[in-house]
């Protein structure tokens, strides 16, 4: 997953694909797995089957093409974003936006000391170590033991092992290990009751330097805050963040032109329809006055002022801009197809508070 | 291990303490104001109406506060001890915690307060004498509230806000901090967030981590935010890795914001600069000389897409068949283009050097200089006036104004190398020279708040270790690397480009996986890059999102988001790159 440094480098080496890499298999934007390249074994999805061997030696970012030629995917390089998206859960975990911006600021770069606690499934660890490498550390704790292994054995599938170095301890309860007061640069809470651990960081915390708080409520958060003042941390800053993502697609859009009316109809039916958008307004099914209106309006600045286009023959009067069927409008495809973007339906709209502060540094 | 750990623990000390010529950033009231400062102990920084010596900062911890004080020998700044400061911010105190939870249910609220100015008894002229006198900011917040009518009928929360308001007003904190991408980022948005191209820290933070910006990497930039980008990269790499901030060849581009970080030489010596046009050649030429035939149709499809962008808007994909690679190999360039290139190159180099010269230099003559460097631009742009450009920007260009309306002043310049294909000499040299001072701007000298505080000693600094300046522009060898091997990640940050022009260009250079991330204040632009992307299959796992970032106030019986929040801070677009030759042939045509 690291960079590998200028002088250890082969001649591209590192972007082809060998036995034993971590590869993101891309399958759609949606969809996305791990996969360990293993000779002799085969990685299968709903496109099709895919024998490992056929990727050893292609470059990363090549698309592979399934058995008997049936399904393609392509094949991804790690990075820690991929991770978060294909790690499994065993927590909840912290996605992209929260976690950059905790990296971001908590300044964490090239070998700082990170505490952390708890490790949960390891997606924000994973961003941490990219972060401190090569020469910083990641100490992460955890209270429960097949969750820490769980993490230890992907940090080292990734080649973050030497960085990281998880521990099995209750961070509530017991506090930060012995041996690292002093070392921290930056120290990242995630537990159920922080305030219980704050009151002891002091001594872990060297010079301004600063802490992170992740609490999904906001009595937590209250909590927190009070914990962190009484014990002369300052700075105290809590956001929330959040990131919306957005569906990008082409649509072809109906357009109003009408063609083929002379300007006395256009005015007739202009009439009609404001009487009937007055008068169906509480009918069923019919619930469009508003474009009504808006016909109406596009009637009289086109077609009115622009006289020499034709519109084709309306059925009859009480049709006009009632009915949904665009044919019947004389509402004329568009067919040139526009890009457009929304956001998606649904988002996750919050998934915790993050509290800052830095330890106070002292007068000489 | 314990070598390793004793070297980062120097290190990080170096960062905490301000030593004489750091940089150094005053955050005034917590937010409300900053200033940026090169601490000497000879400079002076000007706080409100007040101008005072930076030497007692020299020494101190980042993070330190400090506060005016205006005794007759005049204003100077007068350390704080945390506690007290702890004490008069922050007031969710355990002391007042307890007051708070009657205070919700108190009777006293503000059914009597009359908004007629005649609460505060003590008058302006009072207070101006009390100041001449030497009172501290302390004493005169005391008096107004001795002298507050209205003051004892107030509400607890309401006496603490009284007491904060008139605190910032008469005796504003000053804290040090470090300048750092993220104290930048916040400072710039909150002063001036046009010269940051309206990025948030949250925006900035999110960037880093898309384009997987870590130890060893070779990062790519196109930065248009006065070097900010390229900076905060810097800062996160740490010396490891490269970065190398590319631009057109008509461009200066202005890296000035790198002078407010306090790089250390590792930091400042990984950072490059080198013209588009080079790094494009590089990769190309790099596969031809090894005659691959994959790797080939990987390098020429960036030229090739690149001159179909401009044409055509909307460049087939089969633009990128291999078929019609090789024969267009040789001819990758227009004669007229590869002219104008090569004399962008040489106009660049010798405008950088002239702008650089007047950067370094206290800026007192600069804008001179500038305009001798406009000259020299157009001069040089005159010999070649009558070298036929394809007049392919007009298509961009146009589609652009369509598209985000941008102000046509934007726009010229804007578009790409062949823009000046179009524009007649003079009002090119103006809008350089326009465009120059702007830049300039964003930099850390010129602008009037950013105090700057220009020393002989800095210009010294900077040419002792030319050999490790930041943003020096790239060797040869380097460029040749970064062709071989292609970037590890793409940052973009250029309000004013088209980011598919940008992708087309930009996308073969990054190897094969590379993730890219493109900042835009529009989102259309984004939105049909990345449909085009999606559909020529240049890249996959394309997301396109928008940030958001709400601050909370959490005081006890007090927490409530804050009143004013950013309402946009652009959009961010980003993705994969692919192999591009595994795109284009179906698999069984290929033998790996």
């Amino acid at each position: 997953m690291l960079g590998v440094p200028r002088d250890q480098r082969t001649e591209s080496a590192e972007c082809l694909i060998r036995e034993g890499d971590v590869v993101i298999v891309y399958e759609r934007h949606d969809r996305m797995k791990q996969a360990t390249v293993c000779k002799g074994k085969e990685f299968q999805n709903r496109f099709g089957v895919f024998p490992y061997c056929d990727w050893i030696g292609k470059p990363f970012g090549s698309r592979v093409v399934g058995k008997k030629g049936i399904g393609f995917v392509y094949l991804l390089k790690p990075t820690p974003e991929l991770w978060t998206l294909v790690l499994s859960h065993r927590t909840q975990i912290l996605y992209v936006a929260d976690i950059s911006f905790v990296v971001g600021f908590l300044e964490i770069g090239p070998g700082k000391v990170v505490l952390e606690s708890g490790t949960g499934s390891g997606s924000l660890t994973t961003s941490l170590a990219r972060s401190i490498a090569p020469l910083g550390h990641v100490y992460s704790f955890d209270f429960h033991e097949l969750r820490a292994e769980a993490a230890r054995e992907d940090f080292k599938r990734n080649g973050l092992g030497s960085l990281v170095t998880v521990a099995v301890r209750d961070i509530q309860g017991q506090g930060f290990p012995e041996d690292l007061v002093g070392r921290a640069d930056a120290v990242f809470l995630d537990l159920p009751q922080p305030w219980l651990v704050i009151p002891h960081l002091g001594r872990y915390l060297e010079g301004n330097v600063p802490l992170c708080s992740f609490s999904p409520c906001i009595e937590q958060v209250q909590r927190t805050c009070e914990a962190l003042t009484s014990n002369h941390f300052t700075d105290i800053r809590t956001f929330e963040v959040l990131l919306r993502s957005y569906d990008v697609r082409t649509q072809t859009f109906g357009s109003l032109s009408m063609t083929g009316v002379k300007e006395e109809i256009a005015a007739e039916n202009l009439s009609q329809v404001r009487k009937l958008s007055g008068q169906k307004r509480g009918r069923d099914g019919l619930k469009q006055t508003e474009p009504l209106v808006m016909q109406g309006h596009v009637l009289t600045t086109e077609e009115v002022t622009n006289g020499k286009e034709c519109i084709p023959a309306l059925s009859s009067s009480s049709d006009i801009g009632l009915s949904k069927n665009p044919e019947n409008t004389g509402v004329e495809r568009n067919s040139s197809e526009r890009i457009v973007a929304r956001p998606y339906p649904e988002t996750r709209g919050h998934t915790g508070f993050l509290t800052f502060a830095r330890q106070g540094s002292n007068l000489n | 291990m314990s070598e390793n750990s004793s070297e980062t623990r120097s290190k990080r000390h170096m960062g905490t303490i301000v030593i004489e010529g750091s940089s150094i950033l005053l955050d005034i009231n917590h937010g409300d104001r900053f200033t940026f400062a090169r601490a000497h102990t000879s400079s002076m920084v000007k706080l409100g109406n007040v101008k005072c010596s930076l030497a007692p900062l020299i020494g101190c911890p980042f993070g330190s506060i400090f506060e005016v004080s205006k005794d007759p020998k005049g204003p100077h700044l007068v350390q704080v001890s945390q506690d007290k400061e702890i004490q008069s911010s922050n007031c969710n105190k355990t002391e007042v915690h307890g007051v708070e939870e009657l205070d919700i249910c108190s009777d006293r609220d503000n059914r009597d307060l009359i908004d007629d100015n005649t609460a505060q008894s003590l008058s302006e002229l009072e207070i101006s004498y009390m100041r001449r006198d030497g009172a501290s900011g302390t004493k005169i917040v005391e008096a107004l509230i001795a002298n507050s009518a209205s003051f004892q009928n107030k509400t607890t929360l309401s006496q603490e806000k009284y007491k904060r308001k008139k605190q910032k007003k008469h005796a504003p904190r000053i804290v040090v901090r470090c300048p750092s991408a993220r104290s930048i980022c916040e400072a710039y948005f909150t002063k001036e967030p046009s010269k940051i191209g309206y990025l948030r820290m949250d925006v900035l933070a999110l960037l880093l981590s898309l384009a997987n910006v870590g130890a060893n990497a070779d990062v790519l930039l196109l930065d248009e935010l006065g070097g900010f980008l390229t900076a905060a990269v810097g800062e996160r790499l740490g010396g490891f890795g490269t970065i190398c901030s590319t631009y057109c060849a008509s461009k200066v581009p202005s890296l000035g914001m790198l002078g407010l970080f306090n790089f250390t030489p590792c930091t400042s010596s990984s950072i490059f600069c080198a013209p588009l046009f080079e790094l494009i050649q590089a990769r190309s030429s790099i596969s031809t000389a090894e005659g691959n035939h994959e790797v080939s149709a990987k390098g020429h499809s960036s030229t090739e897409a690149d001159l179909h962008s401009t044409v055509l808007p909307e460049s087939p994909l089969t633009a990128l068949l291999p078929e019609q690679q090789t024969k267009i190999a040789g001819s990758l360039l227009d004669e007229s283009e590869k002219i104008l290139l090569v004399k962008g190159a040489q106009l660049e180099t010798r405008m950088s050097k002239s702008l650089k010269a007047s950067l370094i230099d206290s800026s007192i003559g600069f804008p001179v200089r500038v305009e001798m460097a406009a000259q020299e631009f157009s001069c040089s742009y005159q010999l070649n006036g009558e070298i036929e450009f394809p007049n392919q920007c007009t298509v961009d260009a146009k589609s652009q104004l369509q598209t985000f309306s941008l102000e046509t002043d934007n726009l010229v310049g804007e578009g790409s190398i062949a823009t000046v294909g179009q524009l007649d000499v003079d009002s090119q040299t103006h809008q350089l020279q326009g465009e120059i001072k702007n830049r300039t701007n964003c930099g850390f000298k010129g602008t009037d708040d950013m105090v700057h505080t220009a020393t002989n000693a800095e210009s010294k600094h900077d040419s002792q270790d030319k050999s490790l300046r930041a943003g020096r522009r790239a060797s040869a060898n380097q460029v040749a690397y970064w062709g071989r091997h292609g970037f590890s990640s793409l940052i973009v940050g250029a309000p004013e480009m088209d980011p598919l022009s940008v992708c087309k260009r930009m996308l073969p250079l990054l190897s094969p996986s590379a993730p890219f991330v493109i900042y835009h204040p529009y989102m259309q632009p984004l939105a049909e890059c990345m449909h085009h992307l999606r559909k020529e299959r240049m890249a996959v796992n394309l997301q396109l999102s928008e940030p958001w970032l709400r601050e909370y106030q959490v005081l006890p019986s007090q927490t409530h988001p804050h009143m004013q929040m950013s309402s946009t801070a652009g959009f961010c677009l980003s993705g994969k790159s692919l192999n591009f030759s595994s795109t284009c042939f179906p698999y069984h045509e290929r033998e790996l």
